[in-house]
This record gives C-alpha cells, structure tokens and sequence, in this order.
C-alpha cells in the first residue's frame, strides 16, 4: 500500500471516530505504520501533524452542533472529548479567533451555518494527491500592480455556476462592436464576510487593456459589463496544476492549511485566479492558473 | 402615460451586480429573490463602507440598472446592478463593482402607487412603437430617490424609469445595437 493510501485509511478512521477517545496511536494503527513512522509520513503528505489535524477536523465538526442545535457548549465539549468548556473554549477560539459562544450567536444573526476562516473539511485521498504535486504548496510573494478587471459577476454556488458565467462572458464579448483580444483571463472571487453557505461572488473577466486615465476612455466600459478597480496588493501565488474542479482542493490548502501556519494573514476576503486562455479558461479542463491571494503580515509575526 | 425625454452625460456607479435569472426563486416584488437580497447587499455596503442611507430617504438617488445582453432572450439571463451615481473611478471599496453607463438620450416614465408594481415594460414598448423610438443600448433603469417610501406605503410612492432611447429612423447610425 502506498504511503498516500495509508494515510488516507487514518484520514477515514479519525472521521469515522470523531467523538470517541482516539489518539495519534490509534490513527497510526489504522495507517498500519509504527507511530513513529506514521508522524513523519502524516506530516509529510497532509502538512498538519496528526494531532493537530485531528483537533483542528473536532472544532470544525463542533461548528455545525454549535450552529444548528441548542445543545449546551459543555455537552458539546464532552462529545468532541475535549474534556472541558474551558479546553474546549480556547481550543476554538484559538483555531477561529472567535469563542464558541460568539460562534453560535453569529450563525443565529446569520440565519444560518457560517463556516468560519479556516474551517477543516474531511481531507480526502484525492486532496492529498492533488497538493503534493509540485509548486503548489509553496506560495511566492509577489507585488500584484493595480488592474481594473472587466466582466460579469454574480453569486456562485459551485464549479457549475463559474462555468456557466465564463460561458455567458465569452458569448456577451463575442457580441460587442470591438471583442477583446484579452489573454488573460482573471477570475475574481470574493467573499462575504459572514461567509454564509457555500458559496461566494466570481468575477469572470479580463484587464482593462489601457488602465489609465480612468475617466476619459473605455471601449470595454460596455454597459454590459461591470468593472472592478483592485488596488496594489502584496500577494502570495500559488500556481495551480491541474484540472478546475481540483481548484477547490488549492483553494482549500491555502485557507485551512497554509494560512494557520503561515506568518501571514488574509489582506482581504478575496482571491484572483489568472491564466493565460484569454476568455476561455474552461477550454482545457487542465489549463494551469496562479492564485492570488492578498496578504498582509500576522499580527502574531510581528 | 407620456415620459419626458432628457439628455443625459455618461453616468459612473458605484454598486453590486447580480448576473443570472434574479426570478428564478421568486418573481414577486418580495426580498425572497436575487434582486431582493441584492438591494440587501448594497444596503449593508452602504451603511457598512459608504457610511451613507443611515436615514431612510435621506441619500443619494439609487439606481436598479438591468441590462440584458447576449444570453437574455434564449435564456432568460440579465445583469441586475444596483448603485449610487459617483464622480470618479478613484476610490471604489474592495467589495464593490463599478457600472458604466454612456452618455444617452432617455425617455423618462415616472409611476406612481400601483403603476410601480404593474407591467410597465409593455406600456413603454407600447410608447416606443407608438412615437417611432427604439432601445439605443440594452438596459434600462429604475431611480429610487426620497419619493419612494417604501412596498408597505406604495400608494404613496414614486420611482422614474430610465429608457435609452433613440428614433428609429436614426437606429441604424448607432453602432450599438437595442434589444428592441
């Protein structure tokens, strides 16, 4: 069995346990690996190390108890084992800066479960195999000038709805007197700050080909489409292999991996997704893209 | 109804934009659809990032612009922007779009109480064929300003409806096609 395989099996087994008294030992049983062996491996493939990841995989189920019954925060605590409202508490607040209590209250005011920054969801097989490919797990800083991008922007729930957007842009440009010639495609997307459900806003468009002066010009100031000043950003770049719908897996390293042990912080609640197939990003299911993710030093790293 | 026709220069917006079918879910006049959660949206920027509309009535006029485009008559689909009318391009919050709308000759039809939730597209296309006018670019807007008091006291309310217009037999000098 290889290395990904085994450590997939204690990905399984710690879902299949969450609210029983397991612990690094029994993760590395189901792996079939000697503890010792099974850290290093752990480490290695998920970049969380088992205990943390196991911690971090309870306070993120914990949210949906806190958010969808009025189950008492300690009874709560007990089921996830952690012992005590206390440990519990600080536990939660020091993985989603929030106590659990200011969790629940939030998701009460939203309507709704809100998946709080950086919220870990089951990692999968596929997950593991897709992050370990190379260049995606090592960001670069990058001084991102400022663009104005130029498109459609909706509401998206999923994948579907991106595509159906980059669709709708490709036919609305195909349709203007003076079609872009754009080659680069940017796909910006941003989220609510309650982060509510799961979806966010995308921005499927290209760069304004002449930013400046702002006011004077504007051939594809088409009143058919919407523009988007963004600002000079400091950025981390990730690059993304792969195919778009593994896009959630880079999407996913980046905030509930990369981020937590990462001496930076989000800058804004957006990222920007930049490739070189003109309008057509969805052409070649593989075609490669950077991801742009604004960021601004850590408060603790400083 | 008979509208004014004004000239209008090129009109910059601040706001947040829907594309899609805003009906899907819902078609009443009710916030239980895009267009409802849209007006949410923009107010919570408002108050939020513009620091303005904190008194109801009492800011800026507000644009509901819809804009059908390629995929509106096989599909259904159109953008829906909702914005404030700005000066310059400098300083847009992060969260927010910019709409730009060109400088066009505009049938203005203003309603009144009920009229506000009636079919008026089709007395304005109506109006169009009857004086000789078609669409000059593909939207539309609705301007809510302090005349509109709310969908609770509508009998007391008003909104002017924006149409670009242009004269048939000067349609075919534009090189910007209708939707007429």
């Amino acid at each position: 069995m290889s290395q990904l395989a085994a450590v997939a099996d204690a990905l399984r087994f710690v879902e299949n346990h969450l609210k029983e008294e397991i612990g690094v030992a029994d993760m590395a049983g189901a792996a079939g690996y000697s503890l010792y062996h099974f850290s290093r491996v752990f480490n290695a493939l998920v970049h969380h190390t088992p205990y943390d990841y196991l911690v971090r995989r309870r306070l993120s189920e914990s949210t949906h108890w806190l958010a969808d019954t009025d189950r008492n925060i300690v009874d709560i605590a007990f089921e996830y084992q952690f012992g005590s409202h206390e440990t519990f508490s600080r536990a939660f607040k020091r993985m989603f800066a929030v106590p659990p209590s200011a969790h629940r209250e939030r998701c009460a005011e939203a309507g709704g479960v809100v998946r709080p920054a950086p919220y870990l969801p089951p990692l999968t097989a596929a997950y593991l195999e897709h992050i370990n490919r190379d260049r995606i797990l090592r960001p670069e800083p990058v001084e991102q000038p400022p663009i104005v991008v130029i498109g459609l922007m909706s509401w998206v729930g999923g994948p579907a709805d991106i595509s159906a957007l980059w669709g709708a842009l490709e036919r609305q440009a195909r349709s203007l007197d003076h079609p872009p010639e754009a080659e680069t495609f940017y796909g910006v997307t941003w989220y609510p700050q309650d982060r509510r459900g799961e979806g966010s806003f995308y921005l499927a468009g290209f760069a304004d080909p002449m930013p400046d002066p702002p006011g004077a010009r504007q051939p594809w100031f088409h009143p058919g489409l919407v523009t988007k000043p963004l600002p000079e950003m400091a950025c981390a770049r990730f690059v993304h292999h792969g195919s778009r719908s593994q896009l959630v897996f880079t999407r996913g390293y980046i905030y509930h991996t990369w981020f937590p042990h990462a001496s930076w912080d989000p800058a804004f609640p957006l990222e920007i997704e930049r490739g070189s197939a003109g309008l057509r990003p969805l052409a070649d299911d593989s075609c490669p893209c950077d991801i742009l993710v604004p960021v601004v030093r850590s408060a603790a790293s400083q | 109804m008979q509208p004014r026709i004004v000239d209008k220069e090129r009109i910059l917006l601040l706001g947040v934009s829907f594309f899609g079918d805003p009906f899907a879910e819902s078609g009443g006049w009710t916030e239980e659809n895009e267009i409802g959660r849209l007006w949410d949206r923009f107010f919570a920027h408002a108050e939020d990032t513009l620091a303005m509309f904190t008194v109801p009535g009492n800011g800026p006029p507000v644009l509901e612009v819809h804009v059908e485009g390629h995929d509106a008559a096989a599909r259904g689909h159109r953008e829906v922007f909702v914005g404030v009318e700005i000066d310059e391009l400098d300083e847009v919050p992060i969260d927010m779009l910019v709409k730009v709308l060109p400088a066009a000759t505009y049938a203005v039809f203003t309603l009144r109480g009920e009229q506000i939730r009636s079919d008026w597209s089709q007395m304005i296309a109506e109006w169009m064929v009857g004086e000789g006018y078609q669409y000059a670019h593909p939207y539309g807007f609705q301007l809510y300003d302090s005349r509109f008091v709310g969908l609770d006291q509508l009998a007391s309310s008003e909104i002017d409806v924006y149409i670009p217009v242009i004269r048939q037999e000067h349609a075919s000098d534009v090189a910007a096609g209708g939707r007429s």
